[in-house]
């Protein structure tokens, strides 16, 4: 299992691809920078795809940030 | 608007068609009959910079509706959509045109014909016979028909009955945010983006478990096409807000007048052409009130030049009640034949799940007409307050039962 730091630096990876834009901070609001819900449901498919796990949909879609995601891995 | 026909009969400070307090306060049949006679393709200015061309007649309606060289759907087809972008264009059929639109919508057709859906009629009798069944005396014709379209979103999309609460109220926050029953605090924007959003994350979560459970349903098939998934869930989307939001409120619309008018017991007594009943309602009803579409090159409507990126937003509550095409057009007529209306839309982007909500509605019917004797209102029915939706919330009533 990744550590923290490494999910935030892969998670962040992966933001900055979707929404074309760099830098992505961990506070950052997924839909404030330009996300939208295909995109978001792109990414949590990704995230599935790369760690194996199903984030509640919900997180990312009502919670969007970066450190909410991460939590949500590392809780699951 | 070159004059404002039916001022009068528009709530005060209203903005006209876009104003959705005209549909639960107002009267917007009296508006729309105006703008028929006067101006049936005329300019609604929604702010200081966009409006829209509001298209009242049911020969316009049609033109516009077949017409998918000149009129995009790609820019969103609901006027809410009107300033935002369309996320989803080209890749929800939905907000595609052809050919795009039957690449992703052929494959669900076929699983959506008469002959297709009606595999599922014996499911849906009795689960409409379970929703009937504990009723009687006072009761809420509103709340009681309000689970009406789990009856096929279970079979079509796996959608559990326990989800059902929650997914009716994202479903009214997605058509009618400025609804007092379901607006947040934070106003109409916040309320359809909150939405839309719990829809999204509820139905990644469904395709989460269909991969792992695949049930043979419409959410596999979408998941196994050429699509990301974000598409995949935009088209699911699609499908539960066409299915959730419109078919309640044909049989709440067509009862209440029925009780208005006192008929109800007679259309009751005779059953027999009640394919006609359900034609009837649905035109009476009209729920999906409107459609939205974008001018593609410069092109005219009925005569008035409409300019290339110009919304034209066609009224599908008015074409319904044109005179031109329906005599009589304001009076439910039980037998009224033919009745080519325009409930479902036309063209290439006609309701997908047209057969299953005749085959429903007809089932519901029967069951309603063979279980009730009798209605009478104990109250005002409340009437929903959005552009988009157009139908009853609350419903007091007493039903008798045979
Ligand atoms: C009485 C109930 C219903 C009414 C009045 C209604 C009305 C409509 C209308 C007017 C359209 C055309 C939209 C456009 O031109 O842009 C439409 C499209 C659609 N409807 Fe329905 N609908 C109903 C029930 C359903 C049901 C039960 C389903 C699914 C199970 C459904 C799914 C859809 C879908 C997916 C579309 C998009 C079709 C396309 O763009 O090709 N609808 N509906």
């Amino acid at each position: 299992m990744p550590t923290r730091p490494e999910l935030e630096a892969m998670l962040t990876r992966l933001w900055s691809e979707k929404l074309n834009i760099t830098p992505v901070g961990v506070e950052d609001n997924f839909f404030a920078l330009g996300g939208d819900s295909l995109l978001a449901a792109d990414l949590l498919m990704d995230v599935y795809e790369q760690f194996g796990i199903e984030v509640d949909a919900a997180v990312l879609f009502l919670k969007p940030t970066i450190a909410e995601l991460v939590d949500e891995v590392l809780a699951a | 608007m070159s004059s404002p026909p039916g001022d009068h009969i528009c709530p005060r400070g209203g903005t006209g068609l876009a104003d959705p307090a005209l549909y639960d306060v107002g009267d917007p049949h009296a508006v729309w009959r105006a703008l028929r006679r006067r101006d049936p393709v005329g300019w609604h200015p929604v702010d200081d910079r966009s409006g829209f061309w509001a298209v009242t007649r049911y020969a316009d309606v049609r033109a516009v509706l077949t017409d998918h060289a000149g009129f995009t759907s790609t820019g969103g087809v609901m006027l809410s959509m009107i300033g935002r972008p369309e996320p989803a264009r080209d890749q929800q059929f939905a907000a595609s045109d052809p050919p795009r639109h039957g690449l992703i919508r052929g494959p669900l057709q076929r699983q959506m014909t008469g002959r297709a859906v009606a595999r599922h009629a014996p499911a849906i009798r009795s689960f409409v016979r379970e929703m009937l069944r504990p009723a009687g005396g006072d009761l809420d014709f509103a709340e009681l028909t309000s689970t009406l379209p789990l009856a096929f979103l279970k079979p079509l999309m796996g959608i559990r009955a326990a989800d059902w609460p929650d997914l009716a109220r994202w479903v009214s926050m997605s058509v009618a945010e400025h609804d007092r029953d379901v607006m947040l605090p934070d106003g109409p924007s916040a309320t359809l983006d909150r939405g839309h959003r719990e829809l999204f994350a509820y139905l990644l979560n469904l395709l989460f478990e269909h991969r792992r459970q695949p049930r043979g349903d419409l959410v596999d098939l979408l998941g196994a096409m050429p699509l990301r998934p974000g598409a995949v869930v935009a088209n699911c989307y699609s499908v539960l807000l066409g299915g959730a939001a419109a078919i309640p409120h044909v049989p709440r619309v067509a009862l209440a007048e029925l009780i208005r008018l006192g008929r109800y017991e007679e259309w009751a007594r005779h059953p027999q052409r009640i394919d006609r009943v359900v034609e009837e309602a649905l035109r009476f009803a009209t729920p999906a009130g409107h459609f939205m579409r974008l001018a593609t090159r410069d092109t005219s409507v009925g005569g008035v030049p409409v300019a290339a990126g110009e919304p034209v937003v066609v009224w599908l509550g008015s074409a319904n009640r044109d005179e031109a095409v329906f005599a009589d057009a304001d009076t439910l007529h039980p037998d009224r034949h033919p009745n080519r209306h325009l409930a479902f839309g036309d063209g290439r982007h006609y309701c997908l799940g047209s057969a299953m909500a005749r085959m429903t509605l007809r089932i519901f019917f029967e069951e309603l007409f063979a279980t009730f004797s009798s209605f009478e209102p104990t109250g005002e029915p409340e009437r929903v307050r959005s552009a988009w939706l157009h139908g009853i919330k609350r419903m007091p009533v007493v039903g008798r039962r045979r």
